[in-house]
């Protein structure tokens, strides 16, 4: 590819500096990561019965604690590493840094996608792993099994990059007051989601669109494959299919299109 | 190495510069130089490719800067008049070996070098620096790139009197010689015996753009005990009055910076005349 427009190793110097930029920051998530999961280790252990009975029942919730913690540094990570690039001022460090805005681009997807969901794994899921290991009598179970066990569908994998490419373009379209704004919008949208289905599901329904339908028929289209069809599906299961799709598929794509649309023209 | 063709560009509907027209040399110091608001921020933010004009057309090295290609970005330093883009919790050594390593023509030993003369601290964290010492700390990073287009906005504001003189010197000696280095400000003292050649910008438009040689050829600078009636500008000074006049054969002069861009703010037309 043109050396003006991508290369590998511009791409690795974006990925240091962010790294070395953030590193105390970094630092301390890893250590305050690390202490949660021995809190808990003393907290289950306070409350369990001297024989160890039990323990392994705490074992769903630690891996949903990993599950929370691992989203949440997903989804929130273009807030944490890049908050400022968009800024009329602090901005310009980044946006003046001899790379394309294809290199930064794919730095801090991979960032924002591979490193910042990894941070938990690595510092929870790692405690904890360690922990068990250690100390197997008292805590049984790793959470970072439970968390590739219940985590890694393609449904949920797909939804979690939607709203991190959601993420992503906020903040990029929104320069002060990015959380509210974010927030608000989200809320915004969902509402309006809502709205709009009840007053076309009331009115299909008042049309007798339903009629034909079997209650037996799951409409629950996230036990499906992605582009699972079947021929018999009532045309409704169709369009929730269709509808899925777009979200899962489309909206992440045109989300990214629209971010990098952003950085490539705007003027600070 | 800077095209500028036609140029016009609004913010919203005000407009700020109009049909502007200039070409900018390697190799020289220029000094932009207008009253505040007049658009000489605008003007270096687009040639850097922050901006993009609304009319015409800016072309640096034959590129469009607004494109922001890694290789036009690695020749030009953009020196902002405000640093908070620099006011990191890390070191100067730590920004400089983060950042260098974009530009190709980066030099660590002058870095080094020019921090020392600026007597600022490289292990020092910049945002635990003053105002003045983050601005001498970014002028060096900034010389210390090498590139072949420096733009610096009102790099002397923060700088004490001392450190204004060492930053014209630190310019002369250590500004690559085939580098075009423009300098805004509206501080025109800050500039005096380091720029060559003057743009000033008024009322949308460039008012000029000549050389010390050429200007000192058209106008006569002088200290007068009284106003001779042929002088365009005066203003009191110890022992007398500094007037600028039409240059009648009357010799080469000392460029006045300040006493130049006043005449020129009261006598638009007439300077104009002289120097196209």
């Amino acid at each position: 590819m043109n050396n003006n427009i991508f290369q590998f190793n511009r791409v690795g110097m974006l990925f240091r500096r962010t790294f070395q930029q953030n590193s105390k920051a970094i630092l301390n998530t890893a250590l305050v990561l690390s202490a949660l999961s021995i809190f808990y280790f003393f907290l289950f252990l306070y409350f369990t019965t001297p024989d160890g009975i039990g323990v392994s029942s705490l074992l769903s919730f630690r891996g949903n604690v990993l599950i929370f913690l691992a989203g949440v540094f997903f989804i929130f990570s273009p807030f944490f590493y890049y908050y400022s690039y968009n800024h009329p001022k602090k901005g310009l460090s980044e946006v003046m840094l001899p790379a394309s805005v294809l290199e930064k681009f794919v730095a801090m997807q991979l960032v924002c996608m591979i490193f910042a969901p990894l941070m938990a794994l690595i510092f929870f899921g790692g405690s904890d792993a360690l922990l068990t290991t250690l100390f197997p009598k008292y805590q049984s179970g790793y959470a970072i099994v439970h968390f590739f066990e219940n985590m890694l569908t393609a449904d949920t994998v797909l939804q979690a990059f939607l709203t991190l490419q959601a993420v992503f373009f906020c903040n990029m379209l929104f320069v002060r007051r990015k959380l509210l704004k974010t927030s608000a919008s989200f809320i915004a949208v969902a509402l309006l989601i809502l709205i709009i289905s009840t007053a076309v599901l009331g009115l299909l329904d008042s049309y007798g669109y339903f009629d034909g339908m079997s209650n037996s028929i799951s409409i629950n289209t996230g036990q499906r494959g992605l582009f699972e069809f079947y021929s018999g599906d009532h045309p409704f299961v169709t369009f929730l299919m269709i509808l899925r799709i777009f979200m899962e598929v489309v909206m992440p794509i045109v989300f990214m299109i629209g971010s990098y649309r952003i950085m490539k023209t705007k003027r600070y | 190495m800077i095209a500028i063709n036609n140029l016009s560009f609004k913010y919203g509907k005000k407009e700020i510069l109009s049909d502007i027209s200039m070409t900018l040399e390697a190799g020289k110091i220029y000094g932009l130089l207008g009253e505040n608001g007049v658009g000489k921020t605008t003007l270096l933010k687009i040639i850097c490719g922050l901006q993009k004009p609304f009319a015409g057309s800016c072309t640096v090295q034959g590129e469009n800067p607004f494109n922001r290609t890694p290789s036009f970005l690695s020749s030009l330093y953009y020196l902002p008049e405000d640093l908070e883009y620099i006011q990191l919790d890390m070191s100067i050594t730590q920004f400089s070996k983060l950042n260098a390593p974009f530009y190709p023509k980066f030099d660590y030993e002058k870095f080094e070098i020019i921090l020392k003369e600026f007597d600022v601290n490289g292990d020092k964290k910049l945002n635990k620096l003053s105002h003045g010492q983050t601005k001498k700390a970014a002028i060096a990073f900034a010389i210390a790139t090498n590139a072949d287009l420096l733009l610096m906005d009102e790099p002397s504001n923060g700088l004490d009197i001392p450190s204004k003189t060492l930053f014209r010197r630190i310019i002369v000696e250590y500004v690559s010689d085939n580098t075009c280095t423009i300098i805004s400000t509206h501080q025109v003292r800050d500039l005096e015996n380091l720029i060559d050649p003057i743009i000033i910008l008024d009322n949308k438009a460039v008012l000029m753009n000549a050389s010390l040689e050429k200007i000192s050829e058209k106008l006569y600078f002088g200290l007068y005990s009284s106003v001779p009636a042929n002088a365009l500008y005066f203003e009191p000074a110890p022992g007398g009055y500094i007037c600028v006049m039409e240059n009648e054969d009357m010799g080469e002069s000392k460029v006045n910076i300040e006493a130049l861009f006043n005449a020129t703010m009261q006598h638009k037309s007439r300077i104009q005349q002289l120097l196209a």
